[in-house]
């Protein structure tokens, strides 16, 4: 069963790597938030940017299912934190601390849009966002929830040559992304917009070949770089590549998608994590 | 629908392995030992929870009690390819991460980068490989909820059809982010000892852990054992680092839990609280469970006391220490507790015989994540 898209929103920052300027996020999130909010960091503003501009001030049911991707986390604040304790020598500070837990930028996003929900933080290497949106459909399809906010969102964590090196990155890559990327869904089957569908894991390229047989018409947007023999698979597909302009952050599928989403023509999504593993979302 | 608890295993400050926790446990625990942190400007010492000395970094042994799990259940390789791996833990390898910097520093000086390994989702993904497991592998970090969210979404997977079997991981692996994070929130317990619902209470110690459980669909699993019957996460964004004290929307999740599980207040049999002996958390929890339950309680008993507070591993831990103790027919009484009426919560003062039935798990968490879940153990002549 498919699912509503009752909003989007896509902010996918290119940071590059000579002249590292970190878009200002406090902006984005003013127009929702007249208020300043004082002490968090950018990882909580991208959550804040995003989740704010998809929800748009809407007033969402108090029970929203808010789900939260992210591949790294906070990087930038659990670095200061380990910094301060092994390098200086002290604790960290109470806000570094608990700014570091998973859990921080959603206690900031919920509290603003008054919802007290089912609230949870899911990984899964390159599939993060795909993780999110599928606990996002069990609940849904269950009808454990009615609306839920699914959003994705990793950092880039200054000094760029260090983070390069968390990254596994070449040295010379010359930008990287950052961004916050967010789908607003709903199960309420009245809505005639566009759906997306649970994401489908396939462990192999024999399981990838027969699923795309079975969706043969869809063209394809792909967020990695194929390899030779997914080349050959994929020759006879229309397909886009996504996101080839910078160094990936965590969630780039998330920017895929709503990518998607924003095109308004159906397509299905397709990545595929360092481990093997591919993952297809239909957009609809 | 229910999910069969089919198999799970304990490594705590208690022992290694279950029967080694549950025997430590029933016989009254260990004080903690103490951690110095030398290094510090201020150095410190602190006391800590630490698992027995083990061979084996962090990957090898989760991958040893994984496999232990595994076996135990007997899953065949293709049952192992239907079973979907959930971690939940608050600090995940940042201890390996911790020491890299350490060795990098003492090597380039101001020049070493901190935090060089991230990405919540290797530690299941790596997992999952190592032990040819399926393509669903989810890594949560709800601080202190982690490991209980994730045995909710074990739940969740196989009653969607998604998956035969989860195994479900709660990890928190000793590191110096998690301890001088705690102590710099003045969170430690400067007594050296945890009080939950006294009146003096004074704060938690932190401890480290693996809990590992393994769900299975009920018609994939044998019949007798125990069930995971249902559960609910809420959100309380009252304050980042604290409770309601109200106890409203923890009521509110403890409720939804029961009606998720399909059982009445009055069907519990016991509770295993939270109980991290903070002032105002565990002033909350009181109001909460009070709040759904009244002034007559069933059993309510604590197990941090016993390994301190292992964080994103507590919901997996904890289920598996108490599965543990019910296995042989019994609910861990903790001779330390004062019950001093500060709360109106008397934890079990005496190990007793714990009845067939259902009880509740309560795990709260950092952030305002909240979880509650329900469990069915049947009677010992049952499994028998």
């Amino acid at each position: 069963m498919s699912i509503n898209i009752l909003s989007h929103y896509n902010l996918l920052n290119i940071i590059e790597a000579a002249n590292p300027i970190l878009p200002d996020l406090q902006k984005l999130i003013a127009p929702w938030h007249g208020e300043r909010i004082r002490r968090i960091d950018r990882y909580i503003q991208l959550c804040l940017a995003g989740g704010l501009n998809c929800v748009q001030g809407r007033t969402l049911p108090a029970d929203t299912g808010v789900y939260l991707a992210s591949r790294a986390g906070a990087v930038t604040t659990s670095a200061a934190a380990m910094s301060f304790i092994q390098s200086e020598g002290a604790l960290p500070k109470p806000l570094h601390f608990v700014n570091t837990l998973g859990n921080s930028a959603g206690y900031y996003l919920t509290r603003l849009l008054q919802v007290n929900g089912n609230t949870l933080v899911v990984s899964d290497e390159q599939l993060s966002f795909e993780a999110a949106l599928a606990h996002a459909a069990m609940d849904l399809q269950a009808g454990r929830i009615s609306t839920a906010l699914v959003g994705g969102f990793d950092e880039v964590a200054l000094p760029v040559t260090e983070h390069l090196q968390r990254l596994n990155a070449a040295t010379d890559t010359a930008a990287l992304y950052e961004g916050s990327h967010w789908l607003l869904l709903s199960n309420d089957q009245a809505n005639n917009k566009l759906t997306v569908s649970p994401p489908v894991y396939l462990a192999t390229q024999e399981a990838l070949s027969f699923w795309l047989e079975r969706h043969p018409h869809l063209p394809l947007q792909l967020c990695f770089t194929p390899n030779a023999q997914e080349q050959s698979l994929l020759a006879k597909r229309h397909t886009e590549l996504f996101g080839s302009d910078a160094c990936a952050h965590g969630v780039l599928s998330g920017a895929a998608l709503t990518a998607l989403v924003d095109g308004g023509k159906p397509s299905i999504h397709l990545a595929k994590k360092a481990s093997g593993c591919y993952c297809a979302v239909a957009i609809q | 629908m229910p999910a069969t608890i089919h198999a799970y295993d304990a490594h705590c400050a208690l022992g290694r392995g279950t029967d080694a926790c549950v025997d430590a446990l029933l016989a009254g625990g260990q004080p903690p030992g103490v951690r110095h942190y030398d290094f510090l400007r201020e150095p410190l010492s602190l006391p800590y929870f630490a698992m027995p000395p083990a061979a084996g970094d962090i990957y090898q042994t989760l991958n040893r009690v994984a496999t232990g799990v595994l076996n135990k259940a007997g899953l065949s390789p293709s049952a192992r390819q239907r079973t979907a791996v959930l971690l939940g833990s608050s600090s995940f390898d940042v201890q390996v991460s911790e020491d890299l910097y350490r060795e990098d520093l003492t090597r380039r000086g101001a020049a070493a980068v901190p935090m060089p390994i991230i990405g919540y989702g290797k530690l299941a993904d790596r997992l999952a490989t190592e032990l040819e497991l399926g393509d669903y592998r989810y890594t949560y970090s709800t601080a202190c909820t982690s490991s209980a969210n994730a045995l909710l979404y074990g739940q969740r997977l196989i009653t969607a059809g998604l998956a035969d079997h989860a195994l479900v991981i709660g990890l928190e692996w000793g590191n110096h982010t998690s301890v001088l994070g705690f102590a710099g929130l003045g969170l430690i317990s400067p007594s050296g000892a945890m009080h939950p619902f006294d009146s003096d209470r004074d704060g938690l110690l932190l401890g480290e852990a693996i809990g590992c459980v393994l769900l299975s669909g009920m018609d994939a699993a044998p019949a007798g054992l125990p069930h995971l019957a249902g559960g609910a996460i809420g959100t309380d964004n009252h304050s980042l680092t604290a409770a309601n004290i109200d106890g409203v929307e923890l009521s509110r999740v403890i409720t939804s839990a029961l009606q998720d599980s399909g059982i009445e207040a009055s069907a519990l049999k016991g509770i295993k609280a939270h109980a991290t002996a903070s002032l105002k958390n565990d002033e909350a929890e009181a109001a909460a469970v009070k709040g759904v339950l009244g002034d007559k309680l069933p059993t309510v008993f604590a197990l941090k006391p016993f390994c301190g507070h292992t964080l994103g591993a507590s919901g997996a831990l904890e289920l598996a220490l108490t599965l543990g103790c019910l296995a042989r027919g019994q609910l861990p009484g903790n001779p330390g507790v004062r019950n001093d009426g500060g709360l109106g919560i008397n934890l079990l003062r005496e190990t007793t015989i714990a009845p067939e039935g259902y009880y509740l798990f309560n795990c709260f968490a950092f952030g305002g994540n909240n979880n509650a879940f329900v469990i069915y153990h049947p009677a010992a002549e049952a499994r028998a």
